[in-house]
Protein backbone atom coordinates (compact mmCIF):
# COMPACT_ATOMS: atom_id res chain seq x y z
CA UNK A 1 0.00 0.00 0.00
CA UNK A 2 1.60 3.27 -1.08
CA UNK A 3 -0.62 5.46 1.12
CA UNK A 4 0.66 6.07 4.61
CA UNK A 5 -1.45 6.00 7.75
CA UNK A 6 -0.69 9.69 8.12
CA UNK A 7 -2.15 10.44 4.65
CA UNK A 8 -5.32 8.62 5.63
CA UNK A 9 -5.74 10.44 8.91
CA UNK A 10 -5.67 13.82 7.20
CA UNK A 11 -8.72 12.99 5.11
CA UNK A 12 -12.37 12.93 6.14
CA UNK A 13 -14.58 9.93 5.32
CA UNK A 14 -16.21 11.81 2.46
CA UNK A 15 -12.82 12.78 1.03
CA UNK A 16 -11.66 9.19 1.32
CA UNK A 17 -14.74 8.04 -0.61
CA UNK A 18 -13.88 10.46 -3.43
CA UNK A 19 -10.21 9.46 -3.39
CA UNK A 20 -11.11 5.75 -3.35
CA UNK A 21 -13.04 6.17 -6.58
CA UNK A 22 -9.84 7.47 -8.16
CA UNK A 23 -7.40 5.16 -6.42
CA UNK A 24 -8.57 1.93 -4.79
CA UNK A 25 -5.66 2.08 -2.32
CA UNK A 26 -7.52 4.80 -0.40
CA UNK A 27 -10.32 2.34 0.20
CA UNK A 28 -8.00 0.50 2.58
CA UNK A 29 -7.95 3.66 4.73
CA UNK A 30 -11.73 3.53 5.09
CA UNK A 31 -11.57 -0.17 5.91
CA UNK A 32 -8.96 0.35 8.59
CA UNK A 33 -10.80 3.33 10.03
CA UNK A 34 -13.98 1.32 10.56
CA UNK A 35 -12.67 -2.19 10.96
CA UNK A 36 -12.57 -2.37 14.76
CA UNK A 37 -15.85 -0.53 15.26
CA UNK A 38 -17.72 -2.65 12.76
CA UNK A 39 -16.31 -5.98 13.92
CA UNK A 40 -17.35 -5.01 17.43
CA UNK A 41 -20.81 -4.11 16.14
CA UNK A 42 -21.11 -7.43 14.30
CA UNK A 43 -20.15 -9.31 17.44
CA UNK A 44 -22.63 -7.29 19.49
CA UNK A 45 -25.68 -7.92 17.40
CA UNK A 46 -24.97 -11.41 16.19
CA UNK A 47 -23.75 -14.67 17.57
CA UNK A 48 -20.95 -14.91 15.00
CA UNK A 49 -17.44 -15.87 16.09
CA UNK A 50 -14.65 -13.34 15.63
CA UNK A 51 -13.50 -15.15 12.51
CA UNK A 52 -17.00 -15.13 11.05
CA UNK A 53 -17.36 -11.46 12.00
CA UNK A 54 -14.23 -10.69 9.98
CA UNK A 55 -15.69 -12.53 6.98
CA UNK A 56 -18.95 -10.57 7.34
CA UNK A 57 -16.96 -7.34 7.47
CA UNK A 58 -15.01 -8.30 4.36
CA UNK A 59 -18.30 -9.03 2.58
CA UNK A 60 -19.81 -5.74 3.81
CA UNK A 61 -16.82 -3.76 2.55
CA UNK A 62 -17.04 -5.41 -0.83
CA UNK A 63 -20.67 -4.22 -0.99
CA UNK A 64 -19.58 -0.75 0.12
CA UNK A 65 -17.00 -0.75 -2.67
CA UNK A 66 -19.49 -1.87 -5.33
CA UNK A 67 -21.95 0.80 -4.19
CA UNK A 68 -19.43 3.56 -3.53
CA UNK A 69 -20.99 5.76 -6.21
CA UNK A 70 -24.28 5.46 -4.37
CA UNK A 71 -22.89 7.11 -1.26
CA UNK A 72 -24.88 10.22 -0.52
CA UNK A 73 -22.86 12.89 1.25
CA UNK A 74 -25.99 14.13 3.04
CA UNK A 75 -25.55 10.96 5.11
CA UNK A 76 -22.64 10.26 7.44
CA UNK A 77 -20.33 7.67 5.91
CA UNK A 78 -20.36 5.85 9.24
CA UNK A 79 -24.17 5.53 9.12
CA UNK A 80 -23.97 4.20 5.58
CA UNK A 81 -21.22 1.74 6.49
CA UNK A 82 -23.18 0.58 9.54
CA UNK A 83 -26.29 0.17 7.34
CA UNK A 84 -24.51 -2.02 4.80
CA UNK A 85 -22.83 -4.01 7.55
CA UNK A 86 -26.15 -4.43 9.30
CA UNK A 87 -27.79 -5.71 6.11
CA UNK A 88 -24.88 -8.06 5.50
CA UNK A 89 -25.19 -9.42 9.05
CA UNK A 90 -28.91 -9.98 8.51
CA UNK A 91 -28.44 -11.82 5.22
CA UNK A 92 -25.60 -13.93 6.65
CA UNK A 93 -27.69 -14.60 9.73
CA UNK A 94 -30.60 -15.76 7.58
CA UNK A 95 -28.25 -18.01 5.63
CA UNK A 96 -26.81 -19.56 8.77
CA UNK A 97 -30.30 -19.92 10.23
CA UNK A 98 -31.48 -21.74 7.12
CA UNK A 99 -28.45 -24.03 7.49
CA UNK A 100 -29.34 -24.69 11.11
CA UNK A 101 -26.24 -22.95 12.38
CA UNK A 102 -27.97 -20.28 14.44
CA UNK A 103 -26.33 -20.27 17.81
CA UNK A 104 -27.98 -18.71 20.82
CA UNK A 105 -25.94 -18.26 23.95
CA UNK A 106 -27.43 -20.25 26.79
CA UNK A 107 -28.45 -18.08 29.72
CA UNK A 108 -26.64 -19.06 32.84
CA UNK A 109 -29.06 -18.49 35.72
CA UNK A 110 -26.36 -18.73 38.33
CA UNK A 111 -24.45 -15.85 36.79
CA UNK A 112 -27.50 -13.62 37.01
CA UNK A 113 -27.99 -14.41 40.68
CA UNK A 114 -24.54 -13.03 41.38
CA UNK A 115 -25.02 -9.74 39.59
CA UNK A 116 -25.51 -6.43 41.44
CA UNK A 117 -29.09 -5.19 41.63
CA UNK A 118 -28.67 -1.99 39.62
CA UNK A 119 -26.60 -1.67 36.47
CA UNK A 120 -26.02 1.16 34.00
CA UNK A 121 -25.99 -0.61 30.66
CA UNK A 122 -23.73 1.77 28.69
CA UNK A 123 -21.29 2.28 31.56
CA UNK A 124 -21.10 -1.36 32.46
CA UNK A 125 -20.52 -2.40 28.92
CA UNK A 126 -17.82 0.21 28.45
CA UNK A 127 -16.10 -0.87 31.65
CA UNK A 128 -16.31 -4.43 30.51
CA UNK A 129 -18.40 -5.51 33.46
CA UNK A 130 -21.31 -7.88 33.00
CA UNK A 131 -20.75 -7.89 29.26
CA UNK A 132 -21.65 -11.51 28.97
CA UNK A 133 -24.88 -11.06 30.89
CA UNK A 134 -25.93 -7.98 28.96
CA UNK A 135 -25.22 -9.84 25.75
CA UNK A 136 -27.30 -12.77 26.91
CA UNK A 137 -30.27 -10.54 27.65
CA UNK A 138 -29.85 -8.81 24.29
CA UNK A 139 -29.71 -12.18 22.59
CA UNK A 140 -32.91 -13.26 24.27
CA UNK A 141 -34.76 -10.21 22.91
CA UNK A 142 -36.23 -10.15 19.43
CA UNK A 143 -33.85 -8.83 16.74
CA UNK A 144 -35.79 -5.58 16.23
CA UNK A 145 -35.31 -4.69 19.90
CA UNK A 146 -31.75 -5.88 20.39
CA UNK A 147 -30.46 -4.03 17.32
CA UNK A 148 -31.83 -0.64 18.43
CA UNK A 149 -30.53 -1.13 21.96
CA UNK A 150 -27.07 -2.03 20.68
CA UNK A 151 -27.01 0.97 18.35
CA UNK A 152 -28.32 3.40 20.97
CA UNK A 153 -26.57 2.30 24.14
CA UNK A 154 -23.51 0.37 23.03
CA UNK A 155 -22.64 2.05 19.74
CA UNK A 156 -23.97 5.34 21.15
CA UNK A 157 -25.64 6.44 17.94
CA UNK A 158 -28.18 9.27 17.79
CA UNK A 159 -31.82 8.68 16.78
CA UNK A 160 -31.13 10.17 13.34
CA UNK A 161 -28.10 7.96 12.84
CA UNK A 162 -30.07 4.86 13.86
CA UNK A 163 -32.82 6.00 11.48
CA UNK A 164 -30.26 6.16 8.64
CA UNK A 165 -28.71 2.83 9.56
CA UNK A 166 -31.96 0.88 9.86
CA UNK A 167 -33.79 2.92 7.18
CA UNK A 168 -36.71 3.65 9.47
CA UNK A 169 -38.22 7.03 10.43
CA UNK A 170 -36.81 8.63 13.61
CA UNK A 171 -40.22 8.45 15.26
CA UNK A 172 -40.34 4.70 14.69
CA UNK A 173 -36.84 4.39 16.14
CA UNK A 174 -37.91 6.30 19.27
CA UNK A 175 -40.91 3.97 19.70
CA UNK A 176 -38.76 0.89 19.12
CA UNK A 177 -36.19 2.03 21.68
CA UNK A 178 -38.91 2.73 24.22
CA UNK A 179 -40.40 -0.74 23.75
CA UNK A 180 -36.98 -2.38 23.64
CA UNK A 181 -36.04 -0.79 26.96
CA UNK A 182 -39.22 -2.15 28.51
CA UNK A 183 -38.52 -5.60 27.13
CA UNK A 184 -34.92 -5.45 28.32
CA UNK A 185 -35.97 -4.44 31.84
CA UNK A 186 -38.59 -7.18 31.90
CA UNK A 187 -36.04 -9.77 30.82
CA UNK A 188 -33.48 -8.46 33.32
CA UNK A 189 -36.16 -8.35 36.00
CA UNK A 190 -36.64 -12.06 35.59
CA UNK A 191 -33.01 -12.33 36.65
CA UNK A 192 -33.50 -9.87 39.56
CA UNK A 193 -31.28 -7.18 38.02
CA UNK A 194 -32.28 -3.58 37.65
CA UNK A 195 -30.67 -2.04 34.58
CA UNK A 196 -30.44 1.69 34.09
CA UNK A 197 -31.35 2.53 30.53
CA UNK B 1 -1.21 -3.51 13.16
CA UNK B 2 0.34 -5.99 10.77
CA UNK B 3 -2.79 -8.12 11.00
CA UNK B 4 -4.98 -5.06 10.21
CA UNK B 5 -2.92 -4.22 7.14
CA UNK B 6 -3.26 -7.79 6.04
CA UNK B 7 -7.03 -7.65 6.22
CA UNK B 8 -7.29 -4.39 4.32
CA UNK B 9 -4.70 -5.66 1.85
CA UNK B 10 -6.71 -8.87 1.48
CA UNK B 11 -9.72 -6.75 0.57
CA UNK B 12 -7.74 -4.72 -1.96
CA UNK B 13 -6.27 -7.89 -3.44
CA UNK B 14 -9.73 -9.34 -3.92
CA UNK B 15 -10.99 -6.12 -5.53
CA UNK B 16 -8.04 -5.92 -7.93
CA UNK B 17 -7.80 -9.65 -8.66
CA UNK B 18 -11.49 -9.98 -9.44
CA UNK B 19 -11.55 -6.56 -11.09
CA UNK B 20 -14.54 -5.52 -9.03
CA UNK B 21 -15.61 -2.03 -10.06
CA UNK B 22 -18.06 0.28 -8.29
CA UNK B 23 -21.40 0.42 -10.13
CA UNK B 24 -21.67 3.60 -12.20
CA UNK B 25 -23.21 6.66 -10.57
CA UNK B 26 -25.85 7.06 -13.28
CA UNK B 27 -27.23 3.65 -12.29
CA UNK B 28 -28.14 4.95 -8.80
CA UNK B 29 -29.34 8.32 -10.09
CA UNK B 30 -31.60 6.57 -12.60
CA UNK B 31 -32.95 4.25 -9.93
CA UNK B 32 -33.79 7.22 -7.73
CA UNK B 33 -35.49 9.05 -10.63
CA UNK B 34 -37.49 5.94 -11.48
CA UNK B 35 -38.90 5.75 -7.96
CA UNK B 36 -39.67 9.49 -7.92
CA UNK B 37 -41.38 9.08 -11.30
CA UNK B 38 -43.42 6.13 -10.01
CA UNK B 39 -44.49 8.30 -7.10
CA UNK B 40 -45.44 11.29 -9.27
CA UNK B 41 -47.18 9.27 -12.00
CA UNK B 42 -49.31 7.42 -9.48
CA UNK B 43 -50.13 10.59 -7.57
CA UNK B 44 -51.41 12.03 -10.86
CA UNK B 45 -53.39 8.84 -11.57
CA UNK B 46 -54.70 8.93 -7.99
CA UNK B 47 -55.79 12.54 -8.53
CA UNK B 48 -57.64 11.56 -11.69
CA UNK B 49 -59.33 8.70 -9.83
CA UNK B 50 -60.25 11.07 -7.00
CA UNK B 51 -61.66 13.65 -9.42
CA UNK B 52 -63.83 10.98 -11.08
CA UNK B 53 -65.06 9.86 -7.65
CA UNK B 54 -65.94 13.49 -6.95
CA UNK B 55 -67.70 13.69 -10.31
CA UNK B 56 -69.65 10.51 -9.56
CA UNK B 57 -70.68 11.82 -6.14
CA UNK B 58 -71.91 15.16 -7.48
CA UNK B 59 -73.72 13.49 -10.35
CA UNK B 60 -75.47 10.82 -8.32
CA UNK B 61 -78.77 11.10 -6.57
CA UNK B 62 -77.85 9.99 -3.08
CA UNK B 63 -81.01 11.64 -1.75
CA UNK B 64 -82.98 8.86 -3.44
CA UNK B 65 -81.54 6.37 -0.99
CA UNK B 66 -84.70 6.66 1.13
CA UNK B 67 -86.87 5.76 -1.89
CA UNK B 68 -84.95 2.66 -2.84
CA UNK B 69 -85.84 -0.81 -1.64
CA UNK B 70 -82.44 -2.26 -0.90
CA UNK B 71 -80.16 0.45 0.47
CA UNK B 72 -76.98 -1.63 -0.02
CA UNK B 73 -77.92 -2.41 -3.61
CA UNK B 74 -78.59 1.28 -4.23
CA UNK B 75 -75.24 2.31 -2.74
CA UNK B 76 -73.42 -0.30 -4.83
CA UNK B 77 -75.11 1.05 -7.94
CA UNK B 78 -74.25 4.70 -7.27
CA UNK B 79 -70.82 4.49 -5.62
CA UNK B 80 -67.91 4.54 -8.09
CA UNK B 81 -66.39 1.41 -6.53
CA UNK B 82 -64.01 0.79 -9.41
CA UNK B 83 -62.56 4.29 -9.06
CA UNK B 84 -62.32 3.96 -5.29
CA UNK B 85 -60.36 0.73 -5.87
CA UNK B 86 -58.16 2.51 -8.41
CA UNK B 87 -57.50 5.33 -5.94
CA UNK B 88 -56.43 2.82 -3.27
CA UNK B 89 -54.16 0.93 -5.70
CA UNK B 90 -52.60 4.11 -7.11
CA UNK B 91 -52.00 5.43 -3.59
CA UNK B 92 -50.31 2.19 -2.53
CA UNK B 93 -48.03 2.26 -5.60
CA UNK B 94 -47.12 5.93 -5.12
CA UNK B 95 -46.32 5.28 -1.44
CA UNK B 96 -44.16 2.33 -2.54
CA UNK B 97 -42.39 4.68 -4.97
CA UNK B 98 -41.56 7.39 -2.45
CA UNK B 99 -40.49 4.87 0.20
CA UNK B 100 -37.87 3.56 -2.24
CA UNK B 101 -36.33 6.93 -3.05
CA UNK B 102 -32.99 7.76 -1.45
CA UNK B 103 -34.44 9.42 1.64
CA UNK B 104 -38.00 8.06 1.54
CA UNK B 105 -37.44 5.92 4.64
CA UNK B 106 -37.13 9.06 6.78
CA UNK B 107 -40.87 9.74 6.59
CA UNK B 108 -43.37 7.63 8.47
CA UNK B 109 -46.04 5.72 6.58
CA UNK B 110 -48.71 7.94 8.12
CA UNK B 111 -46.95 11.13 6.98
CA UNK B 112 -46.51 9.83 3.43
CA UNK B 113 -50.11 8.59 3.34
CA UNK B 114 -51.49 11.95 4.55
CA UNK B 115 -49.29 13.85 2.09
CA UNK B 116 -50.38 11.55 -0.71
CA UNK B 117 -54.08 11.88 0.16
CA UNK B 118 -53.87 15.69 0.44
CA UNK B 119 -52.05 15.92 -2.89
CA UNK B 120 -54.65 13.68 -4.57
CA UNK B 121 -57.54 15.65 -3.05
CA UNK B 122 -56.10 19.02 -4.03
CA UNK B 123 -55.10 18.16 -7.58
CA UNK B 124 -58.14 15.89 -8.03
CA UNK B 125 -60.51 18.71 -7.03
CA UNK B 126 -58.71 21.04 -9.45
CA UNK B 127 -59.06 18.47 -12.23
CA UNK B 128 -62.74 18.01 -11.42
CA UNK B 129 -63.55 21.73 -11.44
CA UNK B 130 -61.84 22.18 -14.79
CA UNK B 131 -64.07 19.47 -16.29
CA UNK B 132 -61.27 16.95 -16.68
CA UNK B 133 -62.99 14.24 -14.65
CA UNK B 134 -66.05 14.16 -16.89
CA UNK B 135 -63.91 14.01 -20.05
CA UNK B 136 -61.68 11.33 -18.62
CA UNK B 137 -64.64 9.19 -17.56
CA UNK B 138 -66.10 9.50 -21.03
CA UNK B 139 -62.82 8.52 -22.69
CA UNK B 140 -62.63 5.54 -20.38
CA UNK B 141 -66.19 4.46 -21.22
CA UNK B 142 -65.66 4.90 -24.96
CA UNK B 143 -62.48 2.87 -25.06
CA UNK B 144 -63.12 0.09 -22.58
CA UNK B 145 -66.09 -1.99 -23.63
CA UNK B 146 -66.62 -3.77 -20.30
CA UNK B 147 -66.66 -0.51 -18.40
CA UNK B 148 -70.17 0.74 -17.66
CA UNK B 149 -70.13 4.53 -17.67
CA UNK B 150 -71.87 6.68 -15.06
CA UNK B 151 -74.27 7.72 -17.84
CA UNK B 152 -75.20 4.11 -18.62
CA UNK B 153 -75.59 3.34 -14.93
CA UNK B 154 -77.77 6.42 -14.52
CA UNK B 155 -79.96 5.39 -17.47
CA UNK B 156 -80.42 1.95 -16.00
CA UNK B 157 -81.25 3.40 -12.56
CA UNK B 158 -83.81 5.82 -14.03
CA UNK B 159 -85.51 3.37 -16.37
CA UNK B 160 -87.84 1.75 -13.86
CA UNK B 161 -91.21 3.50 -14.13
CA UNK B 162 -92.79 0.59 -12.26
CA UNK B 163 -90.61 1.60 -9.27
CA UNK B 164 -91.29 5.30 -9.77
CA UNK B 165 -88.13 6.24 -11.73
CA UNK B 166 -88.50 7.47 -15.29
CA UNK B 167 -86.26 9.49 -17.58
CA UNK B 168 -86.05 10.66 -21.15
CA UNK B 169 -86.08 13.49 -23.67
CA UNK B 170 -88.87 16.10 -23.76
CA UNK B 171 -90.65 15.84 -27.11
CA UNK B 172 -93.39 18.36 -26.58
CA UNK B 173 -95.09 20.65 -24.05
CA UNK B 174 -98.66 19.52 -24.63
CA UNK B 175 -100.19 21.91 -22.11
CA UNK B 176 -99.35 23.75 -18.90
CA UNK B 177 -99.67 20.51 -16.95
CA UNK B 178 -98.74 17.83 -19.51
CA UNK B 179 -95.47 17.13 -21.27
CA UNK B 180 -94.60 14.34 -23.67
CA UNK B 181 -91.29 12.50 -23.31
CA UNK B 182 -89.49 9.63 -24.99
CA UNK B 183 -87.66 7.36 -22.52
CA UNK B 184 -84.25 5.78 -23.20
CA UNK B 185 -85.94 2.58 -24.38
CA UNK B 186 -87.80 4.56 -27.06
CA UNK B 187 -91.23 4.51 -25.38
CA UNK B 188 -93.36 7.65 -25.33
CA UNK B 189 -94.90 8.84 -22.03
CA UNK B 190 -97.36 11.52 -21.14
CA UNK B 191 -96.26 13.17 -17.91
CA UNK B 192 -98.63 14.98 -15.61
CA UNK B 193 -96.58 17.73 -13.96
CA UNK B 194 -99.41 19.55 -12.23
CA UNK B 195 -98.24 18.84 -8.65
CA UNK B 196 -94.58 18.22 -9.37
CA UNK B 197 -91.57 19.80 -7.75
CA UNK B 198 -89.30 21.07 -10.48
CA UNK B 199 -85.62 21.55 -9.75
CA UNK B 200 -84.01 24.87 -10.56
CA UNK B 201 -82.23 25.42 -13.87
CA UNK B 202 -84.87 23.30 -15.53
CA UNK B 203 -87.21 24.94 -18.02
CA UNK B 204 -88.92 21.87 -19.51
CA UNK B 205 -88.11 22.92 -23.02
CA UNK B 206 -88.31 20.59 -25.97
CA UNK B 207 -85.11 18.56 -26.35
CA UNK B 208 -84.21 18.77 -22.63
CA UNK B 209 -83.24 15.51 -20.87
CA UNK B 210 -84.99 14.97 -17.55
CA UNK B 211 -85.35 12.51 -14.65
CA UNK B 212 -88.74 12.04 -13.01
CA UNK B 213 -89.90 10.43 -9.79
CA UNK B 214 -93.56 9.57 -9.47
CA UNK B 215 -95.92 6.75 -10.36
CA UNK B 216 -97.62 5.16 -13.33
CA UNK B 217 -101.24 6.24 -13.58
CA UNK B 218 -102.13 4.05 -16.53
CA UNK B 219 -100.40 2.77 -19.68
CA UNK B 220 -97.77 5.31 -20.74
CA UNK B 221 -99.19 7.98 -18.44
CA UNK B 222 -96.99 8.98 -15.50
CA UNK B 223 -97.75 11.35 -12.64
CA UNK B 224 -94.63 13.29 -11.68
CA UNK B 225 -93.74 14.09 -8.07
CA UNK B 226 -90.41 15.64 -8.85
CA UNK B 227 -88.56 16.52 -12.05
CA UNK B 228 -84.79 16.89 -12.21
CA UNK B 229 -82.31 17.92 -14.84
CA UNK B 230 -80.69 14.83 -16.35
CA UNK B 231 -77.17 15.73 -15.20
CA UNK B 232 -76.32 16.40 -11.58
CA UNK B 233 -78.44 17.52 -8.69
CA UNK B 234 -79.93 20.95 -8.14
CA UNK B 235 -81.90 22.76 -5.49
CA UNK B 236 -85.67 22.31 -5.44
CA UNK B 237 -88.29 24.77 -6.64
CA UNK B 238 -92.06 24.40 -6.78
CA UNK B 239 -93.65 24.64 -10.18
Amino acid sequence: MHISKNDCQKLSDEELVKMSLQDVEYFACLFERYEKKLVRYILRISSFSKEEANDVLQEAFLKIWKNLNKFDSSLKFSSWAYRITHNTIMSEWKKSKSHGKDRQIEIDDELFQNLPSKIDLTEEFQRGNNKKEIRKILNSLSKKYSEVLVLKFLEEKSYDEISDILKKPSGTIATLIHRAKKEFRKEAGRKNILFEL
Amino acid sequence: MEKEIKKSQKLLNKITAEQIKPSPRWHFILRNYIFWSVFLIFVVLGSIAFSIILYAITENDFDLLSFSGSKIEFLFSVLPLLWILFLVIFSIISIFGIRHTKTGYRYSFLKILSFNILLSIFSGALFFYTGGAEKMERIFAENISVYKSFEERRISRWSHPENGFLSGLILENKSKDIILIKDFNGMKWEINIQDAFIRSKLYLNQGEKIKITGEILEDNIFTAQEIRKWEGRESRRKK
